[in-house]
């Protein structure tokens, strides 16, 4: 083999260690990636230390509505938007895990820009088939202490991220030792607009013993 | 290289050679992982005379490069089953649609090549150009 062929065969290499880590849904990193990353985080060699956690609200709502086709394309097009707004923007590195969740690492320094841009993820719209269709994000995120796993940070994360859900499009909350306390319960009705049943989740202490209406949409729900 | 009838399956395109396929979508198709498993050692060698420039492109790539340099569509997907293929594509920014080709139960072709063959070009003379005006409605 000359000087030639080798060069060939090390970009080839490394072609195929690309698209090996690379998601086949959108621009960003398989889970494959993940745990390359995963790994020097928990060696304390990332040069990353906020874990965030965000997965698309609603998105069995636009399988069901609209096919699995634009559910593909709604990951595709969020992808898109972490590329632009947090890798390209934050320098940040994001990966899709599976199905519609994202995970995206942080500098602690960029933390606050990037809670001033989640809610650029409250709507994110394309068209389908000449069809405006729309998705959105909800985040948690996870401060590395140096002595928690990267495993236990993305299960914080993943707890915040339940918490933003119920506070809506586009939000974030920070993991605290609070949010560990007041855990989401819950609750189950009926609600007084359509009579559909609605269960919601929402924060233990702020849940009243009896829910008037619902979190979700504000309408009156009707408890069992 | 020139077409001649052997290009054709019942009346529609083959899929193209690699040969015939520009650098860039040799490329575009090593970074999607569509020219893996023995392709190595052809391009190691040089692609000129190969055996692989004469070999037809994977059924995705042909697809990709057809819509790219026809249309100037970018392929978001490409779902292939053994008797069809669907296909989603960007045709104006942030706006998608999906076309399928699919062999009707009664044509049966003798060689799965030859399945993926007839797909593309039942893909690429039927079934896109039957939606073409309603992309150029919508935009």
């Amino acid at each position: 083999m000359n000087l030639g062929q080798l060069e060939n065969l090390e970009n080839l290499i490394a072609e195929i260690r690309r698209v090996l880590s690379a998601d086949d849904k959108t621009s960003l990193g398989n889970a494959l990636a993940l745990e390359k990353e995963e790994r020097l985080i928990n060696e304390g060699k990332s040069r990353f230390d906020v874990i965030v956690f965000g997965d698309l609200n609603d998105f069995k709502r636009i399988n069901d509505e609209n096919t699995h086709d634009a559910g593909d394309l709604a990951i595709k097009v969020v992808g898109e938007t972490i590329r632009t707004t947090l890798i390209e923007g934050l320098k940040a590195e994001a990966y899709r895990q599976s199905g519609d969740e994202f995970i995206i690492l942080l500098k602690e320094e960029s933390l606050e820009r990037f809670l001033l841009l989640t809610p650029s993820f409250g709507n994110i719209t394309f068209s389908y088939k000449d069809k405006e269709l729309n998705t959105a994000m909800s985040f948690g995120c996870a401060r590395s202490d140096g002595k928690t796993s990267f495993r236990d940070l993305l299960e914080r994360a993943e707890v915040a991220c339940q918490h933003a859900k119920v506070q809506g499009n586009g939000a974030c909350v920070e993991w605290t030792e609070n949010i560990e306390l007041n855990q989401l319960v819950r609750i189950s009705g009926s609600c007084q607009k359509c009579g559909a049943r609605i269960t919601c989740n929402v924060p233990q202490q702020n849940a009243p013993a009896k829910l008037k209406s619902c979190p979700c949409c504000g309408s009156s729900l009707v408890l069992p | 290289m020139s077409s001649s009838q052997e290009d054709m399956i019942l009346g529609l395109p083959r899929r193209p050679r690699v040969g015939d396929a520009s650098a860039g979508a040799i490329l575009g198709a090593l970074a999607l992982g569509l020219l893996t498993g023995g392709w190595g050692p052809a391009l190691l060698g040089g692609l000129a005379g190969s055996a692989l420039a004469n070999q037809r492109q994977p059924l995705e790539m042909a697809i990709r490069d057809h819509f790219k340099k026809h249309y100037n569509f970018d392929v978001a997907f490409v779902y292939p089953a053994p008797r069809a293929v669907k296909v989603t594509f960007l045709y104006r920014p942030n706006a998608y649609w999906t076309v399928e080709s699919i062999m009707p139960d009664d044509l049966q072709l003798p060689t799965p090549d030859d399945n993926a063959d007839w797909l593309y070009g039942n893909l690429i003379k039927v079934e896109l150009p039957r939606v073409l005006p309603r992309l150029r409605r919508a935009g």
